[in-house]
């Protein structure tokens, strides 16, 4: 069954499969929980919220359009509900001494290139850090991310560039070298 | 092609994935003597490079039982009504119910109650009958002799009290007779019923109900004989 498309999995958890209903879950747990913590940036808050996504997902699949992707989707439910709980989380500002550090001052000496690439990414806005996640990590395309975040896909598109940009510069400044440039 | 326009294809390749597209711009910044062109595509290849090296956060190793938890909690309350009547009929080993024979069981032994209840009343009117030939015994008064158990002398005192005690040992063996033929009868039904058998599907043979009381009948004449001979009166 593991070799199964995500249209075969999602008709069988319709008609009740409960072993498919398990591999669903499984297959999507990870985008969508680096996903939540990408935008939310709170270990806690993403376990949550990825949680509720999955359920969501699983009591929703009936309204799921068979004829697009299936990730697009489930990533655009984790979208809603990451906004969602960053709206509830501007209203309690005690909430932001839990979240991941943005960026450490500390040198980066003997910190590898992906540690200080995550790091870098608590510098991005929300949306930008959003969208550079479903690019580059959930592979998505700029058009999918546009569905994911209910934008235009011009907007994605500045949005990657901007951060891109944003990223660039902050390993630049931190004395990482480039590749074979 | 100048800078601006090297940026423009770069980030069209990047958004398009477009592999052949930068395999061209790498070329190009190998040899461009621009500064902006190097710059654009070492600012690129570093953050490639921080991309590959960029670890997906793990997941949490509860979080598909937490979601597959909170799935099938409305289901099971939903169907516990169901699980419990799929236990009850398809349990290994147990016998399909047979509810025609429970109500026949049921039937008799509400019958054999309503027996025993009037083998109880019938108990109180011989007593009754007991305690009025006491009263003609005595010295004729209505109220001596019902309550007072010190009228009269003790010899007679003690004369009504084995007759007494003779009468109501009488109506007991009457009572256990009845009982016992209820109890025979209700044992000669209820214990082919529990029996496992490989043929449970089988209708009993036809007529059976008409042959009980020749079924039981030496079970009746064996009690009846046995009680008479433990108390003294003939098996009826």
């Amino acid at each position: 069954m593991t070799d199964f498309s995500d249209s075969e999995l999602v008709e069988r958890c319709l008609r009740g499969d409960d072993a498919a209903r398990v591999l669903l879950v499984r297959r999507f747990e990870r985008p969508v929980f680096a996903t939540c913590l990408r935008m939310l940036r709170h270990q806690q808050d993403a376990e949550d919220v990825a949680q509720e996504t999955l359920v969501r997902m699983c009591r929703h699949l009936a309204s799921w359009d068979g004829s697009r992707q299936l990730l697009p989707w489930i990533l655009a439910i984790a979208a809603n509900r990451c906004r969602t709980a960053l709206a509830k989380r501007s209203r309690q500002p005690a909430m932001s001494d839990t979240l991941l550090d943005p960026i450490s001052e500390d040198n980066p000496a003997g910190r590898e290139i992906g540690e200080e690439l995550e790091q870098a990414l608590g510098i991005l806005r929300e949306d930008q850090r959003a969208c550079f996640a479903l690019f580059y990590e959930q592979q998505l395309s700029v058009n999918e991310i546009a569905e994911v975040m209910q934008v235009a896909e011009g907007t994605v598109k500045t949005w990657l560039h901007r951060a891109r940009k944003q990223l660039a510069d902050h390993l630049r400044r931190r004395g990482f070298e480039g590749g074979a440039g | 092609m100048n800078c601006q326009e090297f940026e423009t294809r770069l980030e069209a390749a990047i958004e398009n994935r477009d592999d052949e597209a930068l395999v061209l711009l790498a070329r190009h910044a190998a040899v461009c003597s621009s500064a902006g062109c190097r710059t654009l595509w070492a600012d690129h290849l570093r953050l490639e490079q921080a991309i590959v090296a960029w670890k997906c956060p793990p997941v949490p190793a509860e979080l598909s039982d937490r979601v597959l938890a909170e799935l099938r909690r409305p289901l099971l309350a939903a169907g516990a009504l169901t699980a419990c009547e799929v236990a009850l009929v398809e349990r290994p080993g147990d016998r399909p119910i047979n509810w025609r024979r429970r109500a026949i069981v049921a039937s008799i032994a509400t019958a054999g109650a309503m027996l025993l209840m009037l083998s109880l009343s019938g108990r109180n009117d011989e007593t009754s009958l007991v305690r009025g030939e006491r009263m003609t015994d005595g010295d004729g008064s209505a109220l001596a002799g019902t309550d007072d158990p010190v009228d009269g002398g003790e010899a007679d005192s003690a004369a009504r009290e084995a007759d007494a005690l003779r009468e109501v040992g009488v109506h007991y063996v009457v009572l256990a007779r009845k009982t016992t033929g209820f109890a025979s009868d209700l044992a000669m039904l209820v214990v082919p019923e529990s029996e496992p058998t490989a043929t449970e599907a089988d209708d009993p043979e036809p007529g059976w109900i008409d042959s009980i009381g020749e079924r039981i009948e030496p079970v009746k004449s064996g009690v009846s004989g046995k009680l008479g001979e433990w108390f003294g009166h003939p098996a009826t």
